[in-house]
């Protein structure tokens, strides 16, 4: 089932995130690339190397996004030591694309005053 | 008659009919929620509950002039979702602009048609000038949204109406885009703006995109031409279906229709 918050992933390049989202992990996996490997094409949006897919559960307490599922793919480079049960933080910039995550053991609470930036 | 002839008649037919299924999910293009976007815009959102029960997710932008005396009332178009015009109601010279979404779109409840579309439109038009005793409305269409602005300023009482990329009616965008001759009975999502543009007793500005290729600026004459209460046109040069909005001369011209009001 598709997650109802899809994000993308980019690389920082010097921007900072305008919103960091606490989530917590329920599936750390390879990306599909699909059928014959098309989505292994460069040209793609998440034609990054070795792509993995996180999916997860979001735990800001604001009414809009508490509990909603989330997905994001990205180079698994960039995901550390992530894996299920998790938390993770994503900054995040023009609510579709991150641009950073960082792995963190703070509750819920402290969403509001994480950031991910510089990483 | 010939062959090419009969296959193009049974062709026709045989779309007829798929559009008479499927009418519902060729109108609407239901916006899917953007969360992301609702909470960063959280501060401005609102609900009405409609009269039937349906709970309608809205929002009350800050214009650009908050002196003033204007409202707007925003109704988007048929894949919108109206939390993206938060940018256009900051541009606008009014104190403030209210875009909910349509049944079924983004957070709203219920099913969109033709009928609950205008009635809740009504209710939203209503509900705002309660809560704004003494202050003019103005109402704003894009695209399907301009049959309902045109709707609301036909049954009430507003200061202006502004519309955008107008359609005159379902049939024509069918018959002009798709070149099917549907029989009008046969749709039942209708949104006719010919029919009632001539009741439209307010100042009325049309906005056309020279290079709409969704509803043809031949349609959107059309409208104008129908209308019979103060009017205005504009062709917006270089401009498409879906980057009319976020055009300069939309916004000085616009601005420029409301200060004349």
């Amino acid at each position: 089932m598709a997650a109802e918050i899809t994000l993308k992933w980019e690389w920082p390049d010097n921007r900072k995130a305008e919103k960091s989202i606490l989530v917590h992990v329920i599936e750390f996996k390879k990306h599909s690339t699909g059928i014959f490997g098309i989505g292994k094409s460069p040209s793609l949006v998440q034609g990054f190397p070795d792509p993995y897919t996180i999916r997860g559960v979001v735990e800001n307490k604001d009414n809009f996004l508490h509990g909603k599922t989330i997905e994001l793919t990205l180079p698994k480079l960039e995901a550390g030591d992530i894996e299920k049960n998790s938390t993770v933080v994503l900054g995040v910039i023009n609510n579709e694309t991150c641009i950073c995550i960082r792995k963190t053991d703070e509750g819920a609470n402290k969403a509001g005053s994480m950031s991910c930036d510089g990483l | 008659m010939g062959f090419k002839s009969s296959i193009s008649l049974i062709g026709n037919k045989i779309l007829a009919c798929l559009f008479l299924l499927n009418q519902k999910k060729f109108i609407f293009f239901k916006a899917s929620p953007q969360y992301l976007l609702y909470h960063s815009l959280s501060a401005h959102s609102l609900s009405i509950t409609t009269k039937d029960g349906c709970i309608l997710q809205g929002w009350r932008f800050p214009g650009k002039d908050v002196d003033c005396n204007c409202i707007g009332i925003y109704f988007g178009g048929n894949a919108q979702d109206c939390a993206d015009v938060s940018t256009l109601a900051a541009t606008l010279n009014l104190s403030s602009v209210y875009a909910f979404n349509y049944r079924g779109y983004g957070l709203s409840e219920g099913e969109p048609t033709q009928k609950n579309i205008f009635n809740d439109a009504i209710a939203i038009a209503k509900f705002i000038k309660a809560d704004h005793p003494g202050t003019e409305i103005i109402v704003i269409g894009f695209s399907l949204g301009s049959a309902v602005a045109g709707f609301v300023a036909s049954q009430t009482r507003v200061q202006g109406c502004i519309l955008v990329c107008p359609l005159s009616s379902v049939a024509d965008v069918v018959a002009t885009r798709a070149k099917l001759n549907l029989p009008s009975r046969i749709i039942r999502q209708k949104f006719n703006l010919n029919q009632y543009a001539c009741e439209i007793k307010s100042p009325t500005m049309v906005f056309v995109a020279s290079n709409d290729t969704l509803i043809p600026p031949s349609l959107s004459e059309k409208v104008y031409k129908r209308l019979e209460c103060k009017k205005q046109i504009c062709q917006i040069e270089n401009a498409d279906h879906n980057d009319v909005l976020i055009q300069a001369r939309f916004v000085d011209e616009c601005n420029n229709f409301i200060a004349s009001l």
